[in-house]
């Protein structure tokens, strides 16, 4: 039985304060991120359909280590074929007593694109910074309708500045310049952005009424026009100048297998 | 015209169904990675220059062209078949892991056994290959263009035993090192070399291409003092017989463009590490093939215009023998064309062009031997310790060592013991012929398997295409085998009524090593509540 919202909830914020006492910093990212991160959110996210399933972490390199030796302690057991497959670029624990997955990410997700998270550190004393979550989500090239909830759940309930404004809101110039650096990325982000606009405007937008305004749909449409009004005028790197020019004809993103056994 | 355009993946999830395999991975090699990872197996250098010296010299009539077309035509159905084999099981490990979910475990772990000890023993081979074939020729040559007597005196001593160990050594250890430091850094560096190798491998096709014979004559007697046409003559003295081009000579000669060609389906080791598995082997194997049969075989018919195939073969036949007019060092192709250059730039960039060739041998089959350890471990049938990972490197230390120690051990009987041990590629042909043979019953024995994955759309006349190639394969393995067995050049008998082999006494060993070993294991993990059959039904073991 696939453990609750509940245990997850509990499980992450023990094993971050917990490793935090043991001089290791792990925060979470993924979808449990943005549940510790709107916190009243997570109930309308379980009602629409989001079960939240594991819990992925970021810890920085050089306390791959001493992580594993806190989660091992814990009780986890390290999946050897990734341990071995993926090379200390990322690890898989579980806990047989609990049924609770953890998913270990060292300083950067690498899925469609590349989410570096080195770059805030510390911005959260859970999750990883708001940016790095919506970007976590705007990486993904095939959207799914889980990850447009994640999606409104955060716009909804954090405010997009046009600069940094602090933890609790997302500064849209962090992201527009993440992917002034990478047109692949920018490509990819922008579609999402379209989709989630989209479908709200068709009234198929996740009904999820977080802890913000009385009118989230309004609100994520407005938000996502200041995301994408600065994305748009960020200055672009030579090499996102040169990639675009050969645009759709490349493949932009990097294909994710199925996570299967390599061994 | 419509804009070309490369569109995402489409969700294939059922409407209501919120699935994206959560947290997928990123694999490390790319189909450019697989496809240089077995070029780099077949190594382009090594066929070149065992082609151009034993072809012409030893096998009179024999055109190394045709020879290395025909084994590429063989390979091609065994790519075919293990590009299969690849697709139902996307896992690294090799024919073990085809085996152990086929036939028994217990049986693929030892025939995974003998062809890990061959893999090692054909790592140390490269590696004296560069020491013999790569810098040996580099120095007589440099030295001959350059004039330099130093260069050349280094040419000869560095292919004596100490050289050859001591040198081979360190290579197959930075090569272990490369393997420590991560697959990515691995893959990397090798994309790096073969875009180099390949710029040069484009130079000496224009050199050759440009060149005449008549230059190449004038720059002989200029640079060794030799005469074209006394070459040939003393050899004819010494026995060699020219010959027209004769279609059985170049049969008989396949046996060893087949040996690099070999290389090129040897990305079944890696299955479990690549990306988009279908593309990726198909590519990989079957371009790798393609690709490398007809650059070697391009290479033969420019040798043969420059050089002239008599020439080639007497040059060759009176090294080889040790009579008559030749080279101070081995007359490999390399030295040929460093002579026809006469240039030390090109002389330079011609023998760096080989040595990487033959470079790309040695991490590969390591990488390839270490799968297949790790795969054991993790069946339980080698110590968990093997598939044990540094927390300093993060990758699997204990199966490189044991690889690279291994390879070490085969370069010491290499340079002492002066031993050629190819006969070994007659086991390693039974050994993939095994597998070969299970494919042509796999589809209906393990109809399961083989229905759930996409070689089961490829079918001709209802005959599953892998059953097919997996037949030819066999026919194709069977008579290689007959060719060297009958072959004392190449490889000879293992074991016959006058003589048993080296080879035989050592593979004899590790075959009846393995399955004592697994028997063993069996019931040291019966005692834990471990069923090592397990594997075979396709079940983790853990």
């Amino acid at each position: 039985m696939p453990a609750s919202w509940t245990q997850l909830h509990h499980e992450a914020v023990e094993i971050v304060t917990g490793a935090e006492r043991d001089g290791v910093t792990l925060r979470v990212v993924g979808s449990t991120g943005i549940r510790l991160h709107c916190t009243a959110a997570a109930d309308a996210m379980q009602a629409c359909g989001r079960v939240a399933k594991d819990i992925d972490l970021i810890v920085p390199a050089k306390q791959r280590k001493g992580m594993r030796r806190f989660l091992e302690a814990r009780g986890y057991i390290i999946d050897r074929d990734l341990l071995i497959a993926m090379e200390g670029r990322r690890y898989s624990f579980t806990n047989p007593a609990t049924d609770i997955d953890l998913d270990v990410f060292v300083e950067q997700l690498e899925f469609n694109h590349t989410v570096d998270v080195r770059k805030r550190p510390g911005r959260h004393n859970l999750t990883v910074a708001l940016e790095d979550l919506l970007l976590a989500k705007l990486q993904i090239v095939n959207l799914t309708p889980t990850d447009l909830v994640d999606l409104t759940v955060l716009l909804t309930s954090h405010p997009v500045t046009t600069s940094d404004a602090g933890e609790e809101a997302i500064d849209a110039a962090y992201v527009a310049k993440c992917l002034a650096a990478d047109w692949g990325f920018h490509h990819t982000a922008v579609r999402n952005l379209v989709r989630l606009r989209t479908a709200l405007d068709e009234g198929d937008g996740p009904d999820v009424d977080a802890d913000g305004p009385d009118k989230p749909a309004e609100t994520v449409r407005e938000r996502v026009g200041i995301l994408e009004k600065a994305i748009e005028t960020a200055p672009k790197s030579m090499a996102w100048r040169v990639r675009g020019r050969l645009g759709e004809r490349v493949q932009w993103w990097e294909d994710v297998d199925e996570r299967e056994a390599t061994y | 015209m419509a804009e070309r355009r490369v569109d995402p993946p489409v969700s294939t999830a059922a409407p209501g169904v919120f699935s994206r395999q959560a947290s997928g991975l990123i694999r490390v090699g790319s189909s450019f990675d697989v496809f240089i990872f077995n070029i780099g197996l077949v190594s382009v250098g090594i066929a070149i220059a065992f082609n151009q010296l034993y072809g012409p010299s030893l096998y009179p009539g024999a055109q190394p062209a045709v020879s290395t077309l025909l084994a590429a035509l063989g390979m091609l159905a065994v790519a075919t078949t293990f590009y299969f084999w690849s697709v139902v099981f996307p896992r690294s490990g090799g024919v073990y892991v085809f085996l152990s979910r086929t036939i028994h475990p217990g049986v693929a772990f030892v025939m995974s056994l003998v062809e890990t000890v061959i893999l090692m023993y054909y790592a140390a081979l490269a590696a004296s290959l560069i020491v013999v074939v790569g810098l040996s020729s580099f120095f007589s040559t440099v030295g001959l263009v350059a004039s330099n007597d130093t260069l050349t005196r280094w040419g000869t001593s560095v292919a004596q035993p100490d050289g050859i160990f001591w040198i081979g050594t360190l290579l197959l250890l930075v090569a272990g090192a490369l393997l420590a430091s991560g697959t990515r850094r691995y893959f990397s560096l090798q994309r790096i070399l073969f875009v180099i190798a390949m710029a040069g491998t484009v130079v000496i096709l224009l050199a050759m291409a440009i060149g005449s014979r008549s230059t190449f004559q004038d720059n002989l007697t200029s640079l060794t003092g030799l005469d074209y046409n006394q070459v040939i003559d003393s050899a004819k003295s010494g026995g060699y017989v020219a010959s027209d081009f004769s279609f059985s000579e170049s049969v008989k000669f396949i046996v060893w463009p087949l040996l690099p060609l070999l290389g090129a389906v040897q990305s079944i080791g890696i299955g479990g590490e690549v990306k988009k598995i279908q593309r990726s082997q198909l590519f990989g194997m079957l371009g790798a093939v393609i690709f490398s049969g007809l650059l070697i075989a391009l290479f033969a018919v420019l040798a043969d215009r420059v050089f002239g195939y008599d020439f080639q073969g007497a040059i060759a036949y009176n090294s080889i023998l040790g009579t008559g007019d030749t080279t101070t060092t081995t007359p490999y192709f390399t030295v040929l064309a460093g002579i026809l250059t006469s240039n030390v730039v090109l002389a330079v960039i011609i023998m760096a062009t080989f040595v990487a060739w033959i470079w790309f041998w040695i991490p590969a089959e390591l990488a390839y031997t270490t799968r297949s350890m790790i795969a054991w471990s993790f069946d339980r049938v080698a110590p968990d310790r093997l598939g044990w990972v540094s927390e300093r490197f993060h990758t699997p230390v204990v199966a490189i060592g044991t690889s690279t120690v291994g390879s070490i051990v085969f370069m010491w009987l290499i340079a002492y013991k002066a031993i050629a041990f190819l006969t070994l590629i007659e086991v390693l042909l039974v050994v993939w012929g095994a597998v070969m043979a299970s494919a042509i019953i796999f589809p209906r024995t393990r109809r399961q398997f083989f229905d759930a994955s996409p070689a089961r759309r490829v079918t001709v006349a209802g005959i599953p295409l892998m059953s097919i190639s997996g037949a030819l394969s066999v026919a194709f393995f069977a008579y290689m085998i007959y060719l060297l067995w009958n072959d004392p050049i190449a490889a000879g008998p293992l074991i016959n009524s006058d003589h048993v082999t080296k080879e035989f006494w050592i593979m004899l060993g590790v075959i009846v090593g393995g399955a004592v070993w697994y028997v063993g294991t069996l019931f040291y993990r019966r005692r834990q509540g471990i069923d090592l059959d397990l594997a075979f039904r396709q079940i983790p073991i853990e």
